[in-house]
């Protein structure tokens, strides 16, 4: 047994992770070397002492400079207390509702300046302004760069896939979530070029992706449901730093 | 520490109840404050890591998601806030012995004091991010899950970076003359 192994094996008896098959190996090369080696002792110790660490106590003052310095924040914003992740989406009939309502008011402005004004107007602006609505959803491709330079984050989707590009730069940690509200959603791939740095969580109707910078991580999800939006979350650090919907890119020839 | 207490709180801290958030701070603020300590080393600094992170968390806490512990949220952002104030004093590694312990107990100071101090000022020689985990993992004992989810990196990753952590804490103790 190495050096390295010894070490890994040592301290997971002291942290009580240790596995079986792994403590029968451990325990088999101690009783081959009764004579505890310098690596052993200094394990041993260490992990005792690690262990009584003390916690410390804040100085009295800190409550004070806390106190004074929240009064001066700005409050939170109060009408956004649901969570963007707990409030549940809205259906997809109601998320059409407005899109049909500017596709009726595009015609009509359409046939009034075709008609009224004999001028015309491009049918595609009309489609595109259905397509690219509101407030929640964009097709095709999505460009986030983070702060500092820290890197970039790239969405593009096609029909029920997007395929999501995560350079980092710096030593940043960045989760990706991609969620449907309506069905299951599939990893469909992942390459990465920091795998050890690299995680994924499929669920059923999201896949999250955590990743450490620097290095780049591609992922393909599918939604099972080609025509349904998709959800973008990323996160730094404990808050969220973008927060959209990506719907499916739309042939204006298609009904 | 109730969850379901702290998910109140912060559902009446955003109803705009002020005074629910003071509430969490009495909670956290001991807990915030030893662990930016044990990071930056610096009570002044480990003061203003733990006030910032109560300020950014209260401006922020209409994007804390509640289907998770407001302590790991919160615990998160006061320890980023710490390897925010060491990368700001890289050059800066003296420790201050000023803070004091939680309970302090007279006759365990005496019985390894001297190798505590050795392990102590070891540890402020490692890179933040292995100083980090090493704290996560032994003052506060949280799980390498509980610790990838501080983090927000891969449990696998919390593993390899604890063990080359502790390994690099041993060989500067060695250095040092450390022989039990």
């Amino acid at each position: 047994m190495n050096n390295d192994r010894l070490e890994s094996l040592l301290w997971a008896r002291a942290d009580g992770t240790i596995d079986p098959q792994d403590l029968a190996e451990l325990e088999a090369h101690l009783a081959e070397h009764p004579e505890p080696t310098d690596i052993e002792r200094q394990i041993t110790v260490m992990a005792e002492e690690l262990g009584r660490l003390e916690k410390v106590q804040p100085p009295s003052e800190l409550r004070g400079r806390i106190d004074n310095a929240l009064e001066s924040a700005t409050p939170p914003i109060a009408h956004q207390a649901a969570s963007l992740l707990a409030r549940p989406a809205p259906s997809w009939q109601a998320r059409w509702v407005p899109f049909a309502a500017s596709l009726l008011i595009g015609v009509a402005i359409g046939y009034l300046l075709h008609n009224g004004a004999n001028s015309s107007i491009d049918q595609s602006v009309v489609t595109g302004t259905m397509v690219t609505h509101p407030s929640q959803m964009e097709t095709g491709q999505v460009e986030i760069p983070l702060d500092d330079g820290a890197g970039i984050i790239i969405a593009s989707r096609d029909r029920g896939t997007v395929e999501v590009e995560v350079s980092l730069i710096t030593e940043i940690d960045i989760a990706v979530t991609l969620g449907s509200a309506a069905g299951p959603v599939r990893l469909e791939s992942l390459s990465t070029t920091n795998a050890s740095a690299t995680e994924v969580t499929p669920r059923n109707e999201s896949v999250v992706v955590r990743t450490v910078g620097p290095g780049t991580a591609r992922i393909s999800v599918i939604a099972i449901d080609a025509t349904e939006p998709l959800r973008l979350q990323v996160s730094s650090g404990g808050f969220t730093v973008d927060d959209r919907w990506i719907g499916p890119l739309q042939n204006e020839h298609e009904p | 520490m109730a969850r379901d207490d702290d998910a109140m709180l912060v559902e009446a801290c955003l109803r705009g109840d002020r005074h629910a958030f003071d509430e969490l701070v009495d909670r956290y603020e001991g807990p915030l404050f030893s662990a930016a300590y044990r990071i930056t080393g610096s009570v002044e600094d480990a003061m203003d890591a733990t006030q910032n992170a109560f300020v950014n968390a209260y401006e922020k806490l209409h994007t804390f998601d509640p289907t998770y512990r407001f302590f790991s949220w919160i615990y998160r952002i006061a320890i980023n806030q710490s390897l925010n104030m060491v990368s700001r004093r890289r050059n800066q590694t003296t420790f201050d012995e000023e803070a004091p312990a939680a309970e302090p107990n007279p006759s365990e100071v005496l019985e390894s004091t001297e190798t505590r101090g050795q392990l102590k000022r070891a540890l402020l020689e490692l890179e933040p991010h292995y100083r980090t985990v090493i704290v996560l993992k032994h003052l506060e004992g949280f799980s390498y899950r509980e610790i990838g989810e501080l983090l927000e990196i891969p449990e696998k990753t919390v593993k390899s970076r604890l063990f080359t952590a502790r390994q690099r804490l041993r060989v500067i103790l060695t250095e040092r003359g450390f022989a039990p």
